[in-house]
């Protein structure tokens, strides 16, 4: 400030000086050398603030958001080390990291050979200490003390030093890939064939994937590629990406801000720089024109000083703006695209030079055509229209307040406003019956339906032949028998009786996960899939209940989750029963499309759900089987008797070494949960459900 | 679901007609932004996402402001030709320095753009070192000035708002209001040159120039910074007060 005040009256004497100069009443000649020490001063101030120039940041203030896609999700092993731990059991005491890493993967090598090799874990740890569970050396040698690394070739060398990968990373990539190949490279007997019904063409997804995965990054494959392994596409070795616990740390946010604002509301204030310098320069040019008696020179100086003038010389308005959001449809259906327009007026009485708008698209909407941006200016009163389309899934959505940064015409000062305008979209999950009929287990309640039991009654498909009792219905007596032999005898059918089940999503932090950070995560996919199911099993004539598990509320507030209760829909059936069905799933708080922020206790929600179960009824858990947690919950309400069915949505990918070992944990975890005899039907990503019930029938014999 | 082939085929004809922007646009919205994430994203996205696929923000810079820049710089290299007695070598720095400043627009890279204003800049001040002429000085420099300001205000608003954003109002107001304080400036400057410090000596003109610098400078740095704090301070006060 002091130095400020200083600059200003030197500035001032100067000009008196100079007046009195010009005008005769002070005799004062420069001499050449004060004339030459004025015009090096103002170079060296010059060149001083070129550097202001350098240091300056440049950052889109809060138009950084990007409230035009989806909330970022992560996918499954963004972590290494936390993929690693999935297979650990208790971690004993401390272990160094890269002898953690070799443990850690030695149990998974355990854990999949077991597994999908019928190997005993004696037979497996044998397996390692000898190398022979892959055909991969590296990885081998990885593992094994015993065995030895495969001695390369110089070109391999050269390589290797060009690439600049420690040789630790690159065993483990090998090692890693070979772990997820065990199982389906056909060197061993496969695992039980009857256990997982799906899996020839599981394999092939998988392959396919991969060769697709192979191809994007050719570049890379060929880079990563040994002479040993040359057909298998490594993943990449990234041990900590981004941290696994929060999703806002990296990349720009996805919302324009987090709190709900009626009316206008001023985020900060912030110096844009976008002037600096120009003084600076402008200072050089009359230095130099001084020096060198140019006029021109010292009048190109005087252009560039009247533009630090203006710089310096306005300040932001501070707008009143009026935001009105028009949809085209507010009740959409999953997947239609809905045209938002936003009309911006300018209600003060100042005119408003320079407005940069983002629209608050909600996060869970994604803008597939046209901009929700829009940069203008305002006179008093004027407004503007903008106008985009997102496409709308399921679940209900409101508008984030917009973002407004105002500038002042010069453009080096910029304020920052959110304007609320409360918009909501609310989009029911369509309730469209599946083609092929719902994965069920063949226990049902007592009232006729037509999913069919094991056990004999009437009905329409035979199922034994028992000796005849007195009040046999005439029908179900076997005459053809009965006129060979003369026995009487009756056949049996069949029973064919109603399901009564209830839908559970896993809609735990936990289960928010996609292969990519804008797809569809597993929780929408699998609320989505409830829908289905229980459209058609009402088309069926049973009767479907809902349950849900995980967080209710997403602000974090105590308050919004403690008023509302956890999903409970008992079983019944009708019209009626339906309707209720869908807005639960478009409305409830916990099936909410956006990722909560922190993990519920979940526990207490399940014992809540299995304290409402009443006897015989089924259960669907639809969960993508990410986390330890997820098969317990399935083992836990199996346990009590109520049959369990899993449908898990696949959100695993294979780009990194984490997400490939994530991707095997999932595939142990369900192999576990086949042998303890509760079916588990994987939903890849790229299928739909229809297709996915389709297979699973197929498997089945076409059987219910 | 129709448009998803659309706004696919879209975005990748873009990246093969500027293969150069392409590369590295994300340096413009600063460094925090990964620079290849929405390409990607998008990209690998295509084959696995049944949804539409939705709309990548480019943050490259607009095309108007990006084109004026270029145009005003183009001009500013021009007027070197109108100073008598200017060889042709500052004339072909000159535009060196022009397509110094393009590349910096087509690559987003603000630090390219000075270097490329700065050395239009210089060859002017060298063409005018020698001679008495100043008109084409002063033209020149509210060109140079007007490239490099419209250079910046396009890659700004790239980075907010993104090149897909309808910002050609805005950036019309900004050209408009850039050129107006540049003409004045030269004109106030000009005006005083030709009547005011014909029979002046040296001395004095420069004693009034670095008077009006330094006031400038003292004068606007108080104004700006006690606004500031007097306009967060006020607004925070009774805007916080809502609910």
């Amino acid at each position: 400030m002091n130095r400020r005040r200083t600059v200003l009256l030197l500035g001032l004497l100067a000009l008196a000086v100079g007046i009195a100069v010009s005008v005769g009443v002070l005799e004062f000649s420069l001499t050449e050398t004060a004339i030459m020490g004025v015009g090096l001063l103002a170079v060296l101030i010059g060149l001083r603030a070129l550097g202001l120039r350098r240091g300056l940041e440049r950052s889109p203030g809060s138009a950084r958001a990007e409230p035009e896609r989806r909330a970022a999700v992560l996918a499954p092993g963004e972590s290494f080390s936390q993929s690693l731990a999935a297979f650990q059991r208790v971690t004993d005491g401390y272990a160094v990291q890269g002898r953690r890493t070799v443990d850690g993967l030695r149990a998974a090598v355990v854990a999949v050979c077991t597994r999908f090799r019928g190997d005993s874990v004696a037979e497996a740890t044998d397996r390692i200490e000898r190398g022979n569970w892959t055909d991969d050396r590296i990885a081998a040698a990885f593992l094994s003390d015993s065995v030895e690394v495969p001695s390369r070739s110089i070109l391999d060398r050269v390589r290797t030093a060009v690439d600049r990968e420690p040789s630790f990373q690159r065993s483990v990539r090998h090692t890693v890939a070979a772990i997820a190949a065990v199982g389906y490279d056909g060197t061993s007997a496969a695992a039980s064939a009857s256990a997982e019904s799906g899996r020839g063409d599981e394999g092939d997804a998988e392959r396919t994937r991969g060769a697709d995965s192979s191809s994007d990054s050719s570049a890379n494959t060929a880079a990563n590629t040994d002479g040993n392994t040359p057909e298998r596409s490594l993943p990449a070795y990234v041990y900590q990406p981004r941290s696994a616990t929060s999703t806002d740390s990296d990349g720009p946010p996805r919302r324009t801000t987090d709190n709900t604002i009626d009316g206008i509301s001023t985020l900060r204030t912030r110096q844009t720089g976008y002037w600096t310098g120009i003084g600076a320069v402008a200072l050089l040019a009359v230095g130099i024109g001084t020096l060198a008696e140019a006029p021109g020179v010292i009048l190109a100086g005087v252009v560039g000083i009247g533009y630090a003038g203006f710089a310096r010389a306005f300040e932001p308005p501070e707008p009143d703006l009026a935001i009105e959001r028009t949809l085209s449809n507010e009740e959409p259906d999953p997947g239609d695209e809905v045209e938002v327009r936003v009309t911006i007026t300018n209600t003060s009485s100042r005119f408003v030079p320079d407005l940069r708008f983002v629209d608050g698209v909600p996060p869970g909407l994604a803008v597939t055509d046209g901009s929700s941006r829009l940069g203008t200016a305002l006179r008093p009163g004027e407004s503007v229209g903008l106008e985009y389309t997102v496409t709308v899934q399921r679940g209900k959505h409101e508008f984030d307040p917009a973002l407004a940064l105002v500038r002042d015409l010069s453009r080096s000062t910029e304020h920052e406003y959110v304007v609320g305008s409360e918009t909501t979209v609310v989009c029911e999950p369509e309730l469209r019956p599946v083609a092929a009929p719902v994965p069920l287990r063949t226990t049902a309640a007592s009232f006729a339906g037509r999913l069919t039991t094991t056990e004999g009654g009437t009905g329409t498909t035979f199922h034994s032949v028992r000796e005849y009792r007195p009040n046999d219905p005439l029908s179900r007596i076997d005459w053809n028998r009965r006129a060979k032999s003369g026995e009487l005898a009756t056949l049996s059918f069949h029973e064919e009786r109603a399901a009564r089940v209830v839908v559970l999503v896993d809609a735990r932090e936990r289960s928010f996960l996609a292969p990519e950070p804008d797809a569809a995560h597993a929780v929408d996919r699998s609320v989505a899939a409830a829908g289905r199911i229980a459209a058609s099993l009402l088309a069926e004539g049973d009767t479907v209940g809902l349950a849900g598990i995980g967080p209710v509320g997403r602000d974090g507030t105590t308050s919004a989750a403690s008023m509302s209760e956890p999903c409970w829909l008992a079983p019944a059936s009708g019209r009626d029963h339906e309707i209720r069905f869908q807005e639960l799933l478009a409305t409830h708080p916990q099936f909410e499309t956006m990722p909560p922020a922190a993990e519920s206790r979940w526990l207490s929600q399940l014992r809540t759900i299995r304290r409402r179960l009443s006897a015989e009824t089924q259960i669907v858990f639809l969960s993508p089987l990410c986390d330890s947690m997820a098969p317990t919950i399935a083992r836990r309400l199996d346990a009590r008797g109520h049959a369990v069915t899993v449908v898990s949505p696949d959100p695993t990918t294979d780009r990194t070494i984490g997400h490939q070992l994530a991707a095997t944990a999932r595939r142990v975890r369900r192999f576990d949960l086949q042998q303890a005899g509760i079916p588990v039907i994987d939903w890849q990503s790229t299928d739909s459900i229809d297709e996915v019930f389709a297979r699973h029938a197929a498997g089945r014999g076409g059987r219910r | 679901m129709t448009s998803t082939p659309q706004t696919e085929t879209e975005t990748h004809t873009g990246d093969q007609s500027a293969p150069a922007t392409a590369t590295d646009d994300g340096e413009t919205s600063s460094g925090e932004n990964p620079p290849a994430d929405d390409r990607t994203g998008t990209g690998s996205g295509a084959g696995t996402d049944d949804d539409a696929g939705p709309v990548s923000l480019t943050r490259k810079p607009t095309v108007f402001s990006s084109g004026c820049a270029f145009g005003a710089a183009f001009v500013a290299a021009a007027t070197t030709l109108f100073v008598p007695g200017t060889d042709a070598a500052v004339f072909g720095v000159a535009v060196l320095g022009t397509l110094t400043l393009g590349v910096g627009l087509l690559r987003g890279r603000p630090q390219v753009i000075d270097i490329g204003a700065l050395v239009i800049f210089a060859t002017l001040i060298l063409a005018g070192i020698e001679t008495p002429t100043v008109e084409p000085l002063i033209a020149g420099t509210v060109a140079t000035v007007l490239a490099w300001d419209l250079g910046h205000s396009g890659l700004d608003l790239g980075a907010q708002l993104g090149r897909e954003a309808q910002t050609i109002r805005l950036e019309i107001v900004q050209l408009g209001s850039s050129l107006l304080v540049g003409l004045l400036a030269g004109t106030i400057g000009y005006g005083v040159y030709v009547f005011g410090a014909s029979g002046q000596p040296t001395a004095a003109v420069a004693l009034l120039l670095l008077a009006a610098a330094l006031i400038t400078v003292g004068l606007g740095a108080n104004r700006s910074r006690s606004s500031g704090r007097r306009g967060r301070g006020g607004r925070a006060g009774t805007r916080n007060r809502r609910p």
